[in-house]
């Protein structure tokens, strides 16, 4: 009988195996760090593969759905959909708007913030492991994407990217427990961070505790990071609860960008230093 | 478990075994991140990497399971957004644990693949649980434990059981005679069919 796997090989692999978990836990940030000389070609190939795979599910949903299925009523939808989204986005401004000229007319110096540059995006895969709430998109560090920047759609902000390969790169939803994005309260002007939980929605942690927040105000980034400028949408509060005891406001926001359903996104580009 | 594949024997069929294994491992990442979405039941989706993990091991043996789970865990680690070691430090026990269980219940096949992957899927969301300290409350931990874990490791469950059906269907399984087994324990998976 033939044997596959022989005594010493068994020896050779499971010490293979174990220098490599104990070097992993020697550098611990090894996630972190960008793609190396060893990495390049398993990124490459990954997302080749990813790309391939993705744009065909992309190919067979669109012919199911788009042929076979209601084509009148999904171009339809489709257009109204945009339809709404730029109303909604144009309502919003405005009211941000209404909200900077009340605050500017007793101000005597105003500088007008500058336009930010963005750059378009395929969503290509969500992350491997079912724990984060992130996103794959096809632009990498030979797009010049970098850790950090922001990520949006027309109806709202969706995430930063953490990780870079050179040409995909990892978005963290700001539904994840890990994202953390400085927001305040179009309404009141409060600050807090707006940060995901386990379930995947977020919520806005440390507000005044004499905040008068209320359901339906709209949180906009306030652009204490370079990841967002101020005034983006990020969501709607859809429930505030005061538990006796607690010094801060328990306030749950549904995000504007409905990210179950991304399938294009909005890179944010860091404006050239003057 | 003897799929053609997995027989020892020839070189040529060593061969392709490994080339098949190669193979999933390597689309195994690419699936789970783009089109398992497709599958997605209650916003659960089933773990192609450890249930594919889990039939590696079951089928090769201890070695190659241990061996098996760190590369997966590496790339896991690597492609996710975890930014820890978290799956190149569990998914090596993971391989290894299942190997260990296959190899001492070698003739309750389904049972024990089914029961291995079931134990991996709540072993695995506890270790996250306690890596990663994801709840503020303990109110949220025993809703997503009510809501969740369960809903998860059976859903795992019967889509491995989907896979090895369907393995069973490709390749009927031959009987194992006690020689067999013995050389199960030898050499880390099964020899092939009685003849």
């Amino acid at each position: 009988m033939a044997q596959s796997v022989s005594g010493y090989r068994r020896v050779w692999l499971l010490a293979a195996g174990l220098a490599v978990v104990i070097g992993v836990l020697i550098f611990p940030d090894w996630p972190r760090r960008p793609a190396g000389f060893f990495d390049r070609p398993v990124t490459a190939v990954f997302s080749v593969l990813q790309g391939a795979l993705s744009s065909a599910v992309s190919q067979v949903r669109g012919v199911w759905s788009g042929y076979v299925f209601f084509v009148g009523l999904r171009e339809e939808s489709r257009r109204l959909q945009a339809d709404l989204d730029r109303v909604t986005l144009e309502r919003d401004t405005l009211r941000e708007v209404v909200e900077e000229n009340r605050r500017l007319t007793a101000l005597l110096e105003f500088q007008p913030s500058a336009t930010v540059p963005l750059r378009g995006a395929r969503v290509v895969g969500r992350d491997p492991s079912r724990w984060f709430q992130a996103i794959t998109i096809d632009r990498g560090s030979r797009t010049g994407t970098v850790v950090d920047l922001g990520v949006e759609v027309p109806t709202g902000i969706v995430g930063t990217v953490v990780k870079v390969f050179p040409a995909t790169a990892v978005v963290l939803l700001i539904s994840d427990r890990l994202s953390a994005v400085p927001a305040l309260v179009q309404r009141t002007r409060e600050q807090g961070i707006v940060e995901g939980t386990f379930g995947g929605r977020a919520q806005l942690k440390y507000l005044p505790p004499s905040s008068d927040i209320r359901e339906g105000d709209v949180i906009l980034t306030s652009g204490l990071t370079d990841a967002f400028p101020k005034g983006l949408i990020v969501g709607t509060v859809s429930r505030v609860q005061r538990a006796e005891g607690e010094l801060y406001p328990d306030v749950e926001v549904i995000p504007s960008a409905d990210l179950s359903r991304l399938e294009e996104v909005l890179v944010i580009e860091r404006p050239p230093p003057s | 478990m003897s799929l053609a594949w997995s027989r020892g024997g020839t070189r040529q069929a060593d061969v392709v075994r490994r080339l098949l294994w190669g193979a999933a491992f390597m689309v195994v990442l690419p699936l789970q991140t783009s089109v398992m979405d497709v599958m997605a039941i209650g916003g659960m989706i089933p773990n192609l990497p450890l249930i594919g993990l889990l039939l590696f091991a079951v089928i090769e043996g201890p070695p190659a399971g241990f061996a098996g789970g760190v590369a997966l865990g590496l790339a896991l680690d690597f492609f996710s957004a975890s930014g820890t070691v978290f799956y190149t430090v569990l998914y090596p026990g993971l391989g290894l644990g299942a190997a260990l269980i296959g190899q001492l219940t070698a003739n309750l096949r389904a049972p024990m693949l089914l029961t291995v992957v079931a134990s991996a899927s709540v072993m695995l969301s506890g270790a996250h649980a306690i890596w990663f300290q994801p709840f503020d409350r303990a109110e949220d931990m025993m809703r997503w434990l009510a809501a969740s874990l369960g809903p998860q490791a059976l859903y795992d469950t019967a889509f491995a059981g989907v896979l090895y059906a369907v393995g069973i269907w490709w390749h009927p399984p031959a009987r194992q005679s006690l020689k067999d087994h013995d050389d199960f324990f030898t050499a880390g998976r099964f020899p092939g069919s009685v003849r």
